[in-house]
């Protein structure tokens, strides 16, 4: 009886070892909490790109891009209720404005053809959606995307943003965006 | 030698060797657990993880992976109470998941999911005053 009491203090006390090696050799590795100071926006940058319907009707859905203080373009998916207003809706179709502030996602202009982004949301209206969203370089003639259900209309508003939104959440890999470029070549994303 | 014997009332105990094997286990699951939930935010080749916004307790936090360290695609989602709430996939970007894109949740019920393919696998953050 003895024995097994002293095997399963043993255990624990290896065990609560092993936590405290983790945590001080992870402690080295510890990032600041990161305000994300390079990706706030410049105020008065923040634009609606591209908008299409919601396949259940409600506010639209809409691109917002802005710049950010270190030059990187950012980019975030809300619902619009035509006006300026821009973010969630809540379960009455009511759009909850939300600043561009530290919204988006930021990539350096130029690394890419097309910044390509897909947003999945748990829950819209008691069901799930999928969006695809993002801009392209000036580079870009054309994109076609196809994900679950198939092929789906994208066009480049004159922000060139695009937007596309589906029912129903996405396994990793499910979209393909193609990137036609003026020159021919052809750039392929898939999320 | 076999890693335990048979004592002559036909119950087997523990060797040394197994001692030492099963001790090592445990200290190796204590480390494991540590580091699937070690903190709100580390590095491992990009920062990552969970990011508090101005409070604790506002609603307003972000699930976050930084861009850099080379391409492939990186994921960051929202849980909160264990149910998903929604997330980003995004390429050499930034991807940034804001609470309030998705609407008002408990932050302190919230947990930041991360992947960086093929850097690293998904895995949890939770909120540092973590209450879920």
């Amino acid at each position: 009886m003895r024995r097994r009491l002293v095997l399963g203090v043993a255990f624990v006390l290896t065990t609560l070892a092993g936590v405290a090696s983790a945590s001080v050799l992870s402690a080295g590795q510890a990032a600041e909490a990161p305000g994300a100071a390079d990706d706030a926006a410049v105020a008065g940058s923040a634009r609606l790109g591209a908008t299409v319907p919601d396949p259940r009707g409600g506010p639209r859905w809409a691109v917002r891009t802005y710049q950010s203080v270190s030059g990187r373009r950012c980019a975030s998916v809300g619902r619009t209720n035509g006006g300026t207003a821009f973010g969630p809706s809540d379960d009455k179709g009511r759009v909850q404005d939300s600043p561009a502030s530290f919204s988006g996602s930021c990539a350096q202009p130029g690394t890419e053809p097309a910044q390509v982004i897909l947003a999945q949301y748990g829950n819209v209206a008691g069901t799930p959606r999928s969006v695809l969203y993002g801009f392209a370089e000036p580079a870009v003639a054309t994109i076609t995307a196809t994900g679950p259900g198939g092929p789906a209309a994208v066009a480049l508003d004159q922000r060139r943003t695009f937007l596309v939104v589906r029912e129903g959440l996405s396994v990793p890999d499910s979209w393909l965006l193609t990137a036609t470029l003026n020159d021919g070549s052809i750039r392929s994303y898939r999320r | 030698m076999t890693a335990s014997e048979t004592s002559k009332h036909g119950r087997r105990r523990l060797t040394g060797t197994l001692l030492a094997m099963a001790l090592g286990c445990s200290f190796a699951f204590g480390a494991m657990v540590q580091i699937a939930f070690a903190d709100d935010y580390h590095t491992n080749c990009v920062p990552h993880g969970f990011v508090h916004g101005g409070s604790q307790t506002d609603g307003s936090f972000f699930s976050r992976v930084e861009s850099g360290c080379g391409s492939g695609w990186r994921s960051c989602d929202i849980y909160v109470s264990g149910s998903y709430v929604g997330g980003l996939t995004v390429g050499n970007a930034t991807c940034n998941a804001w609470s309030r894109n998705w609407g008002n949740f408990m932050e302190c019920a919230a947990t930041s999911h991360t992947t960086f393919s093929p850097y690293f696998g998904d895995h949890v953050h939770k909120a540092s005053n973590w209450c879920g």
